[in-house]
């Protein structure tokens, strides 16, 4: 082509380089996580529908968002909030969590540890308080429209989240189990 | 000529009574009203529709991003969309080199938008959750590299939003101070320096207001409006100060940025006084205190204002007169009575003030020779 301006041609190729790199590397990732990362079965309690930019999404929650502030031993209370450890073993069917700590424990075989964020940035007092806890699994993306009927099968069966956990803690959703059979597989790409 | 309350034709009718009045001649009117007229103004149409058309395709990636459409599988998707963004940024290569700038910067801007489209399908692909904000810090980085890569200031100004919303939204999560707004807006602000483009540093003198108003309910052991209300007011002095002391040196740089600084300034700090006197436990006699304060300042910035011909200053004191009598009556000075009474003193106060000024304005110009 006459007249092309070679810095700028130049300029152009970097940038979509680098931003397709950039995604590209988001894409990888949690490619990584979910092939390589322990899987675990957690149970999810009553969904809510919601619409955001992402598209529709069903806002999940699980029996192990609220922990009860006991767990937090003095040395995590005395630092500001944010990121903490939950390390998870299975005491009865469920996975139940252990204990919290502010550094990434070496688990037990039977156990497994993941990362998490307090939702407030305070911790709350009391013989009774509950943490509030976010593991960055509680969105699930669906197609316009379908938030609703997830919703409903929440509610009416056992819905439960197949999650892969990598080594530092990272945790995402691999797909949905309903009555214990994997009903909604998330395809890799 | 254009529109009746446009600049060409308000000239147009001064010229002609200034000519009447024989201080213009017949040549150097005509010569004022077509070189007026030659003036290009702004970006143009053509410029304007082709931006605002790179945002409707900006969201139109967005909002296809959001449909989820499973039709089409997850790659294909990112795919198409990768696509889009390596054609929007080659067309706005090709665009910068035949010379057509506004059309290369609508296209850098669309390129960024469908970056962001990009990162959200990642997001929606693996239902990540994670930490929401951080997925517009990172589209912002991505426009902040556009911007400075083409030399591109709707990229800027779209890099400086994302800054504000990856601040405000981390605010909402954490509740407290978010000081990694600083480092961005510092890069943000930096680029629009070297592009010398002032809407720019306007746009980030308006997030820098609102950061540090937002730092008085933000801050531990709050509020701390009125920590908001002295920044603003220090920043106002210190830009007068600057502004009196250095403009000889540095008269290009200083004497332009030194006004609008006193400008957003003050802002600042009369927004400070307004929410220190709307906190809910404060006692009748501070709020007196601070009302004459806010009325005492006004007074001082309009006349300053007139005195350096700072219009923008100007509308900052009337807009903050306005605000500081409407806040007294809604908080009332103990009672309606009471508040009443405040208003007259003050009322007559400033009269006896604009008498003072009147006398001052006629002594002043009767030893010049003019009329008042």
């Amino acid at each position: 082509m006459i007249g092309l301006n070679r810095n700028i041609l130049i300029a152009a190729a970097a940038v979509a380089a680098v931003q397709t790199a950039a995604i590209g590397w988001m894409v990888w990732d949690r490619i990584q996580l979910i092939r390589h990362g322990r899987e675990v079965v957690l149970p999810i309690v009553p969904v809510d529908p919601r619409s955001l930019f992402r598209g529709d999404y069903v806002i999940l929650s699980y029996p192990i968002s609220i922990v009860p502030a006991t767990l937090a031993p003095d040395e995590l209370r005395q630092q500001k909030p944010g990121t903490i450890y939950v390390t998870l073993g299975k005491t009865t069917d469920e996975w139940q969590p252990l204990a919290l700590s502010a550094m990434p424990s070496s688990a037990a075989p039977d156990q497994i540890v993941l990362k998490a964020k307090l939702r407030h940035n305070w911790w709350p007092g009391g013989a009774n308080a509950r943490l509030n806890l976010r593991y960055g699994i509680e969105s699930y993306f669906v197609p316009e429209g379908k938030g609703l009927a997830l919703e409903q099968l929440a509610r009416d069966k056992k819905l439960a989240a197949l999650v892969a956990v990598d080594a530092k803690g990272n945790a995402a959703i691999k797909g949905l189990m309903i009555d214990g059979k994997l009903q909604y597989e998330e395809p890799l790409f | 000529m254009g529109l009746p309350w446009s600049y060409t034709s308000r000239l147009a009718r001064d010229l002609a009574d200034w000519h009447e009045k024989g201080w213009v001649t017949e040549a150097g009117q005509q010569a004022i009203v077509r070189e007026v007229a030659n003036r290009r103004h702004g970006p143009g149409l053509a410029g304007s529709l082709a931006v605002l058309g790179a945002c409707l395709l900006g969201f139109s990636a967005m909002t296809f991003v959001a449909s989820n459409w499973q039709d089409m599988t997850k790659l294909a998707r990112l795919a198409l969309l990768t696509a889009g963004m390596w054609t929007a940024y080659g067309g706005a290569a090709v665009l910068f080199s035949r010379k057509l700038d506004l059309f290369g910067h609508a296209a850098v801007l669309a390129g960024v938008s469908i970056f962001g489209a990009g990162i959200m399908l990642v997001a929606q692909m693996y239902h990540m959750e994670g930490n929401p904000p951080d997925a517009v810090l990172m589209w912002a980085a991505g426009a902040l590299l556009a911007g400075l890569a083409f030399r591109s200031n709707p990229a800027l100004a779209l890099a400086m939003l994302l800054v504000g919303l990856w601040s405000s939204w981390e605010m909402s999560l954490t509740q407290g101070v978010h000081w990694g707004f600083l480092a961005g807006w510092v890069a943000v602000a930096a680029a629009f320096f070297w592009t010398r483009w002032r809407p720019g540093l306007h746009l980030s003198a308006l997030a820098m207001s609102a950061w540090i108003v937002t730092l008085g309910h933000r801050l531990p052991f709050g509020p701390h409006n009125d920590l908001v209300a002295a920044l603003g007011f220090a920043v106002a002095a210190g830009a007068v100060f600057g502004g009196m002391r250095f403009h000889d040196r540095f008269a290009g740089r200083i004497g332009r940025i030194a006004p609008s600084a006193i400008v957003y300034g003050l802002g600042v700090g009369f927004f400070g006084l307004l929410l220190l006197q709307f906190e809910r436990t404060i006692p009748v006699g501070r709020l007196i205190v601070l009302a004459v304060l806010t009325l005492a300042l006004v007074i001082a910035v309009i006349s300053m204002a007139m005195r350096t011909d700072n219009r923008a200053a100007l509308w900052v004191g009337y807009a903050a007169f306005a605000a500081e009598i409407l806040a007294l009556y809604f908080r009332t000075l103990g009672t309606l009575l009471n508040t009443s009474l405040f208003f007259f003193v003050a009322g007559l106060l400033v009269i006896a003030l604009s008498t003072i000024a009147y006398r001052l304005h006629a002594s002043t110009t009767a030893r010049i020779g003019g009329t008042p």
